[in-house]
């Protein structure tokens, strides 16, 4: 093989990781959930993804009055974590193909954690599904747009 | 006589699976350094730092399995503000541990921050399962904090966790 063969396939290595990268990090950004009542904001950590509510229509309980706290957490040491910048997404990985997989998605509004995976639609739209882990038949998708200020 | 003799078996059966006696280790992270970076705005921010144990030695005379660590008593995470600042910027903290071999988990909160304040001791849940992150020999501390106005001073504080790790005796 000669030298200049070489080169060519270390450049298409590059150039092919550099744009898998690229496809990965498309879902960074703040983005709106279907009933338009919170706004979620897609990060990074080490290789995986995680998304943090970073905008509540309702952000007071209207019992208390108060910012609302994540009151159903099963752990009770953590009730009185605020609702704004709850992790609600977490450790989701690129599998390429237009999917991120192997994450969960917490409900707040039940305490309860899902198995999730995300469909890139376009440019402005994913599907978040989450699921019972293990039964993949059993959950609901919700249509998320780019939140755009 | 015989149901007796199956939740007997039944229980002796149990404990045979189950993870053997364990040990204890007191660990103890030292200062790790952590900054906001500025300008900072209103907002959650998201800060990170690198925890870096080397534990092994440890493991060794205490005859433990490094890679089965049941749990982790009186875990604490002790945060230290900068000399002449303290924790006024943020309105609550949330922290959790994080490796690419183990998911994300949330080991404690404090809502609100109390104000004043340049020293915060924040115990760490009982029931977040946090074992794992110590079979590695390092995992990032992931710290979600509102920030309450505008700065453009850098804010810089330590963090340092300690407590009694559990691991499995040999």
């Amino acid at each position: 093989m000669s030298r200049l063969t070489l080169l060519c396939l270390l450049f298409i290595g590059i150039a092919s990781s550099g744009l898998a990268q690229n496809d990965a990090d498309r879902i960074l950004g703040i983005w709106v959930t279907g009933k338009g009542n919170a706004r979620v904001k897609i990060e990074k950590i080490g290789n995986r993804y995680f998304g943090k509510t970073v905008w509540l229509e309702e952000p007071t309980d209207p019992e208390t009055g108060k910012p609302k706290t994540d009151t159903e957490n099963p752990d009770p040491s953590l009730r009185n974590m605020p609702r704004l910048g709850l992790r609600i997404m977490k450790d989701f990985e690129f599998i390429g193909e237009n999917k991120w997989k192997e994450g969960t998605v917490y409900d707040p509004e039940n305490g309860k954690t899902y198995c999730g995976a995300i469909t890139w639609v376009d440019n402005n739209t994913i599907e978040l599904r989450g699921h019972i882990c293990g039964l993949s038949f059993l959950g609901r998708s919700d249509t998320w747009k780019r939140y755009t200020p | 006589m015989k149901k007796i003799l199956a939740c007997a078996c039944s229980a002796a059966l149990l404990m045979a699976c189950g993870p053997g006696p364990s040990v204890d280790i007191a660990f103890d992270s030292g200062p790790l350094s952590m900054a906001v970076d500025t300008p900072m705005s209103p907002g959650i921010t998201t800060i990170q730092s690198e925890v870096v144990l080397d534990l092994d030695e440890q493991f060794e005379k205490a005859q433990a399995k490094r890679d089965e660590v049941q749990g982790v008593d009186k875990g604490s995470m002790v945060l230290t503000a900068a000399e002449g600042s303290n924790f006024d910027l943020f309105e609550n903290l949330t922290i959790s541990f994080y490796s690419d071999e183990n998911n994300m988990t949330t080991v404690a909160t404090l809502n609100p921050v109390e104000k004043g304040q340049n020293t915060l001791e924040i115990p760490l849940s009982d029931l977040a399962e946090i074992g794992p992150y110590f079979e590695e020999n390092k995992f990032l501390i992931v710290l979600d904090a509102q920030i309450m106005k505008p700065d453009t001073l850098p804010f810089e504080l330590n963090a340092q966790i300690s407590g009694t790790l559990k691991p499995t005796k040999k």
